[in-house]
Order: structure tokens, then sequence, then C-alpha cells
């Protein structure tokens, strides 16, 4: 692999700076293979990281090519080399970042996750429940409305348009709501006592 | 022409700076909706060439037709392709500035007739 002299490294970037519309081409061409090498050997990473790395560093270089100061005697390449192990240890601390997040986030999902033996026997309760519920011989209408009560409803006006009771008067359908609901919760307790007198 | 293994990550990302002339061809390709190989043989050159002619900077206006005929015979293609194809974008860019200031409504029916006309084989 050869690599340009000083001397057509300096004719290549006065070409940039003339913005020679080839000029660009030519960087990728007699540099890219001279950075990628040097940043694969001295940072230790992937064919793909030395290369996306070393592409970063020219099309860094291309929109800003004033930062090149020829004066301080550094080679072009050596200064592309330098922006792309920058973008090298950029990318690895990304990496790095990401991986402890995803670790944190497995951590989090396996310490607040159910075992799959928890979540077996729920869902045999759940079957039991369901089962049981059935033999109350509930009819449609108190099955939906012991339904809503079990998640939690407790709106008057909602536990009302589950029973029909929408259209009748606020104080008559509160009483309705009220003796509806009571009735269903207190079968649902005879029925529980009856199960458990039959389990023992 | 020589064909490296980052080449065509070198035009795919150089695609996305404005100022090289892959942007030009990325915005072409998505107008008639060709693919690489498609706009290449357009060009009647290789996909290499055309990832090479992609990290080239954009014709100065000032210098449009010697920067376009320094590209097109430094990789070896006819000029008149990499011609058509800046035009379409220039024209384009041309309405999309004129769409959104006050211009009469005729001439731009005008503008895009001519680029219509353009695309006709």
């Amino acid at each position: 692999m050869s690599f340009p002299s000083r001397e057509e490294e300096r004719r290549l970037h006065e070409r940039i700076l003339e913005r020679d519309p080839v000029a660009p081409a030519d960087v990728f061409r007699l540099l890219i293979p001279y950075v990628m090498k040097t940043v694969r050997m001295e940072m230790h990473c992937s064919q793909e990281d030395a290369r996306d790395s070393a592409i970063d560093a020219i099309l860094i270089y291309l929109n800003e090519p004033e930062r090149y100061d020829r004066q301080k005697k550094t080679l072009l390449r050596s200064f592309l080399t330098h922006i792309a192990k920058m973008r090298s240890v950029d990318r690895y601390r990304s990496w790095e970042r990401r991986v402890l997040r995803e670790q944190k986030y497995a951590e989090e999902f396996e310490l607040g996750g159910r075992s799959p033996k928890e979540v077996m026997e729920e869902t045999v309760e759940a079957r039991r429940a369901i089962e049981k519920f059935e033999q109350m011989n509930l009819d449609d209408r108190d099955q939906e409305l012991l339904h809503h009560v079990l998640l939690g409803e407790g709106s008057t006006e909602k536990l009302a348009q589950v029973l029909g009771h929408e259209s009748l008067p606020k104080d008559e359908r509160q009483q309705m709501v009220k003796r509806d609901r009571d009735r269903v919760l207190k079968s649902l307790r005879r029925f529980g006592r009856e199960d458990s007198h039959d389990e023992s | 022409m020589m064909n490296p293994d980052w080449l065509e990550t070198a035009a795919e990302r150089g695609a996305r700076v404005p100022e090289l002339l892959g942007s030009m061809f990325a915005w072409y390709r998505d107008l008639e909706d060709l693919s690489v190989q498609a706009l290449a043989e357009q060009l009647g050159c290789t996909e290499a060439t055309l990832h090479w002619m992609s990290l080239c900077r954009r014709p100065r206006s000032e210098a449009f037709a010697a920067d376009v005929l320094q590209i097109a015979e430094r990789f070896g293609v006819d000029p008149s392709g990499i011609f058509q194809v800046l035009r379409h974008i220039e024209v384009t860019e041309a309405l999309i500035t004129q769409s959104n200031s006050p211009v009469e409504p005729g001439a731009r029916a005008l503008q895009l007739a001519a680029r219509d006309h353009e695309k006709k084989p």
C-alpha cells in the first residue's frame, strides 16, 4: 500500500480549498486506506468501525478544510487519522452506553417480572374462578354488573348504564343501582360460603 | 475503475452531504424513482464509477460547465448525461423556490412544460 508524499498531500489540500470538484474523491482514494488501517491497528476496532470512522473524518474535513493547519507541519493523513480515532472513541462510548442501558433494562425486567410458575398458577386460579361464576347462574345483566364491580367500577352512572337504569330519575336510579349491586354481591358472598363448605 | 470495499458506504454517506455530487444523484434517483444501477445505466457507467462521481464536489455555479466536464473526463463518462441530471435538479430546485413566492402561474406552467419536454426521450 503506497501513500501520497508530503508534497502530494499539500497539493491535494490546496485543491480542496480551491473547490476542485474532483478533489474530494481523490482525498478518499489516496488517504482512506491509511486512515482505516491505522485506526484499526491502534484502536483495536473492527474493520467496519475503522471504515465508518475514517469516512466520518474525511467528511468532517471536507466540511471545514480550513481547520487543517499546514503551518503546524502535521501531515493531512495524520490530521484525518486523529479525527477518525476520536470518532472511533465516540462510537465505542455510544455502544457502551447502549449496552449498559440494555443490561439495566433487562435486570429491571427480570426483577419485576413473574416466574413462569407464578403466571401458570394465576391462570389456573382465574380459570377456576370463571367456572365458579358460571355455576352461579347469573343472567347476562348481572354478570356484566359483577364484571364491572370486580374491576373496581364505582360510578353510579356507569353501573346504571350496565343495568339499563340510565333513563330513571336520579334518586330512583341511585336506589336501583344500589339494590342490584347489593343483591349481586350478596349472591357472590353466599356462593363463596357454599363453595368453601363444599371443599371442606 | 477500482471498487474498494469502503466505496459504496462512502458514497451512501456522501449522499447526505449537500456539497457533494452524490446528494444531487440521490435527489434525482428519488424524483425519478431510480435504483443506483438504473442511474448508472442512464449515465452509461458502472455502479462503482457512479459511486466515485458521488464523492466529487457539486459543480460550482460560476464554473458549472467546466466542473461537469472535468468530472466526466476524469471518470470517462459522457458529460451530457451528467448535464441532463443536474439540469433536471436545478429546474426542480428553482420550481420549489418559486412555488414559495408569488410568481405568475403562467410562467410557472411554462417552466413545468419545459421540464416535462426535457424528460421525454
